[in-house]
This record gives C-alpha cells, sequence and structure tokens, in this order.
C-alpha cells in the first residue's frame, strides 16, 4: 500500500493540534486529575467523565501520556506554580474500594471542585514551558520595524462620521415639500461607474462612513 | 474583562470559523464606531472576500490584506507555510487601536499560527493587548462555534486578552433563545465568569426594500446605507441618474423604477431613516461593550 504524503501530513498535524488542547487540559486540570486518581478512578472513567465538559473527544490514553509528563514536569520545584505537591496523602481523599491500588498516585494535592476548560484563568499562568518559537523574534522585528520605518501610506483617512439622525431628518424636511414640484430634470451627467450591480460584479459604491 | 491601559496598544479580532453570522459587517460597525468616536486605527482583513476594503475602498486601505485561497488546508500545509502566510499581520501590531477580520475558516489557522509564533508573548512584549470577537447568530450551532473560538483563544492567551461575544440577530429570532435553553444560558454564564467574557448584542435589521435588494446581492446592511444615501444625495443635488447604470439598477431593484424624482427622494428617505437608525444603534452596542470611550480617555490624557 502506498501511503500519500500529504494525507500523512495533514494527519501529522491534526494529531499534533490534538495533543496540545490535551496537554493544556490536563495540565490545567492537574490537581483535580491527581484527586480523581486518587479516588482510583481508571483513565477510561476519567476520560469518560471530561468528555461532555469539553467538545472534542477525549482519548484515555491521550489523558494518561499527558497526565504523565504534567507528573514529570511539576516535580521540577522550578515548575511549582501549582500548589506545592507533597508526599502526604490529602486525609479526606477516600479511595474507591475497588480499585487497584497500584493505579493510585503517590503525590495526591489539594482539590479542584470541578473540571472545565474555561476556568483556566484560575489556574497556572505558564504550566507549559517551551523553547521560544523561532518566529517570536521575527515577528517582533517585523512590529518593531513598522514602528520605527512608520506605516505605509493607507490611503486618504476617513471623513468626520455624519449625524445620521440628523442627516435623515434634513432629507425627510427637503422632501416634502419636493413631493409636488416638478419632477423632471437630467441636468448634468453623474460620474459614477457603469458596473452592473450583479453578484459576479458588485457595484461600486461610495459609501461615507457614518 | 480587564481593561487596557490608555497606553496599551488595542488589536480587535472578528472571529469564528462559522460563516455567514456577519463577521464583516460587525467589523465594519467597529470599523465605523471607532471612526465616530474621533478614534484613529488601522485595520487588516485575511478572508477569500476580502469584503472590508471592498466596501471601505478609497475611503481607507487596509494596513494588512491577505487573501486566502478556498482549499485553505491546502495552503497551510506546514509551520512554514503559517509564518510565510501570516506573519504580515505583524504590521498591526505597530498601530495604537487595530482591527483585524479573520474570514470564514480562517480563525482555526489564525490560532494555530499564534501558537507556532508565542503569539501571546509576543504581544505582550509589543504592549499589545487583544480583543477576541467572536460572532455567533442566536442559534446553536453558530453558538457553540463561537463559544469554541473564544475557548480555544483563551487556552492559549489566558488572561493576556480580552473576549468578546457578539450575538448578532440576522434572522430576528431574538436573543431569548439563549436564556430560554439551559445549556445555552449555563454556556454563556460559565464564560461571563470564567473569562470575563463581555456580551454585544446587535439588534435586528427589519427588512425593507433596500434591506431586500442588499441581501439578495450579498450586501451588507452598511453597503446599501451607503448605496440609497448615493442615490440620495444625486436626487439631492439635481444629478442626471439616468446614465448610471449602477444606481438605474440598484432603483430598479428596489421597486422605485415607476417613482418620480421627489417620490424616490422620500421613498429613500423613509428607508434609509431605519437602516441609519439601526447603523447607529449598532454602533452605540459595539462602543458600549468595547468600551470605546477609554481609548479616548487615553488620547485626552
Amino acid at each position: 500500500m502506498y501511503l500519500k504524503e500529504s494525507e500523512v501530513l495533514k494527519n501529522i498535524e491534526a494529531s499534533n493540534k490534538n495533543s496540545f488542547k490535551v496537554k493544556a487540559l490536563v495540565y490545567s486540570n492537574f490537581r483535580l486529575l491527581q484527586k480523581l486518581r486518587a479516588l482510583g478512578h481508571s483513565w477510561v472513567r476519567i476520560a469518560e467523565g471530561i468528555q461532555p465538559c469539553v467538545d472534542w473527544d477525549v482519548k484515555p490514553d491521550s489523558i494518561r501520556a499527558a497526565f504523565q509528563s504534567a507528573v514529570e514536569y511539576f516535580s521540577n520545584p522550578e515548575n511549582h506554580v501549582l500548589p506545592e505537591i507533597t508526599n502526604e496523602p490529602v486525609k479526606d481523599v477516600q479511595p474507591v474500594k475497588d480499585a487497584p491500588r497500584q493505579d493510585r498516585p503517590v503525590v495526591p494535592a489539594p482539590v479542584e471542585d470541578h473540571v472545565s476548560v474555561t476556568s483556566i484563568q484560575e489556574k497556572p499562568t505558564q504550566p507549559v514551558q517551551k523553547p521560544a518559537s523561532p518566529n517570536k523574534v521575527k515577528l517582533i522585528e517585523r512590529a518593531q520595524y513598522v514602528r520605527e520605518a512608520g506605516k505605509p501610506e493607507t490611503g486618504v483617512r476617513i471623513d468626520e462620521p455624519d449625524d445620521v439622525e440628523a442627516s435623515i431628518i434634513q432629507a425627510r424636511r427637503a422632501l416634502k415639500p419636493a413631493t409636488n414640484t416638478n419632477q423632471n430634470s437630467s441636468d448634468s451627467s453623474g460620474e459614477q461607474g457603469a458596473n452592473t450591480a450583479s453578484e459576479s460584479k458588485r457595484p461600486k459604491i461610495s459609501t461615507s462612513l457614518m | 474583562m480587564t481593561a487596557t491601559s490608555p497606553q496599551q496598544n488595542t488589536l480587535y479580532i472578528s472571529c469564528s470559523d462559522k460563516g455567514g453570522v456577519g463577521k464583516s459587517e460587525v467589523c465594519l460597525l467597529t470599523i465605523t464606531a471607532l471612526d465616530r468616536a474621533g478614534i484613529d486605527f488601522d485595520y487588516g482583513e485575511i478572508d477569500e472576500i476580502r469584503r472590508l476594503s471592498m466596501v471601505l475602498d478609497e475611503k481607507k486601505t487596509p494596513l494588512v490584506s491577505l487573501k486566502t485561497s478556498p482549499k485553505i488546508d491546502d495552503q497551510m500545509r506546514s509551520q512554514e507555510d503559517y509564518i510565510e502566510f501570516f506573519n504580515p499581520v505583524a504590521a498591526l501590531f505597530s498601530s495604537p487601536v487595530s482591527v483585524l477580520d479573520l474570514g470564514g475558516g480562517v480563525s482555526t489557522k489564525f490560532i494555530e499560527w499564534a501558537k507556532i509564533s508565542d503569539l501571546p508573548e509576543v504581544l505582550e512584549d509589543l504592549d499589545v493587548r487583544p480583543c477576541f470577537m467572536a460572532i455567533a447568530t442566536p442559534d446553536a450551532l453558530s453558538f457553540m462555534a463561537a463559544v469554541s473560538t473564544l475557548r480555544t483563544t483563551n487556552l492559549l492567551f489566558r488572561d493576556r486578552a480580552d473576549y468578546v461575544l457578539v450575538l448578532n440577530d440576522i434572522l430576528g429570532a431574538g436573543f431569548e433563545i439563549i436564556n430560554d435553553s439551559p445549556s445555552m444560558k449555563k454556556e454563556l454564564d460559565n464564560l461571563k465568569e470564567t473569562m470575563g467574557v463581555r456580551i454585544i448584542q446587535i439588534p435586528h435589521l427589519k427588512a425593507n426594500k433596500i434591506i431586500t435588494y442588499a441581501r439578495a446581492y450579498h450586501y451588507s446592511a452598511y453597503e446599501a446605507w451607503g448605496m440609497g444615501t448615493q442615490v440620495l444625495n444625486a436626487l439631492k443635488s439635481g444629478d442626471d441618474i439616468s446614465t448610471d447604470n449602477t444606481l438605474n439598477a440598484f432603483i430598479q431593484g428596489i421597486g422605485a423604477g415607476e417613482k418620480s424624482r421627489p417620490e424616490l427622494r422620500l421613498f429613500l428617505s423613509q428607508q434609509l431613516k431605519t437602516i441609519g437608525q439601526w447603523i447607529t444603534q449598532s454602533q452605540r452596542a459595539i462602543a458600549d461593550g468595547l468600551m470605546l470611550s477609554r481609548h479616548q480617555e487615553g488620547r485626552d490624557g
């Protein structure tokens, strides 16, 4: 079987994207996941618990892998943006009776009340440390260049806005006496474009910003 | 929502991957609201059909105008593709106030580029605060698409951005549908509570002859206003419009081909009044929701 390169690349990209989402979710809700594991819930059950809270497919294996990565990450003292992870078990946590003992983590941590991707503002500000993107430097340099060199000419500035209400009232006043006057007028010819109003070729119109 | 300090640059980004929710219309209203408030700004657009520059035309040219391919997935295959395509957006980071219109399907790609580029850190270094404006019509599908966009951007930018949900009542269904739906209401409350999302409601524009014509040709209400006023001004100044195909097509299209010039003036005036009032109302809703007065305060001192 021959694989189509573009198809494989597309799938890799999708996979990378999903991996980022899972990591962000797990790192942001690390303490809650620790608690759930301490309670003896399996990764399958945890994934099922998370699933309705987010709008994408949550796979137990992905959550588990991201959790292991988070454990390694937070085990580094420099990365302790969360409250301290202690080796003391949480006293008010009651493990599930039938849960396999070996699945329970050794470092249960304080408790989160709920799981939600929207609660990340309460979470560590920089859970994932990664090398700075080379593009970051490019972007900053580009923006600073525009700041220093000046922006390119962006055309005529917008006219002062008209007062819509006043303009309408004025139009109405002008119209009232005009309804009974001579309607024939074919004086100076307009200079507007001659495009036809069609969906394929939209007429060029003069808009006055309000 | 954290208020931007007057010294900080602000980048308003209109987003949502759902098409037909009025992203460009909201962008136009934002631009005209800024202009009305006397705030100097720049704008950019990333879209297959570059509508903003098409409408604003010679009034103001965009600082960034990127045309996406109809097959945007094929256009963005590698990180280098993203970087090459989106990096010109950086020109907007030098503007005190700027507006960026992301066309249908572009939001996801933009966020991907933002992730590749450490954009939250870049903007923080440059003292630019982004404000993501997710646009939705009051229906479950577009509502959830906008919510998803806000959540995704929040995952990346966290408290380094502001978040706004713009509910655009295109169909006249009203906004009650959200409060009446327990799940949508819960979602909305959650967004407000956890992300400080602000809500802007754009009222429904009731269809009249001009609006019906405009919609048939995919014009925005703002463009319809522009066309109507152009004809009205031509009539008021006594110009001959019989030779102008565009204006004649417009007059025929709104069913006023048989009217005399004075009758046409009255008719247009009445029709434009409704549109003008709606534009004013919508601009006010946006100005309040985006707290545009803070820019004014920043300028004043």
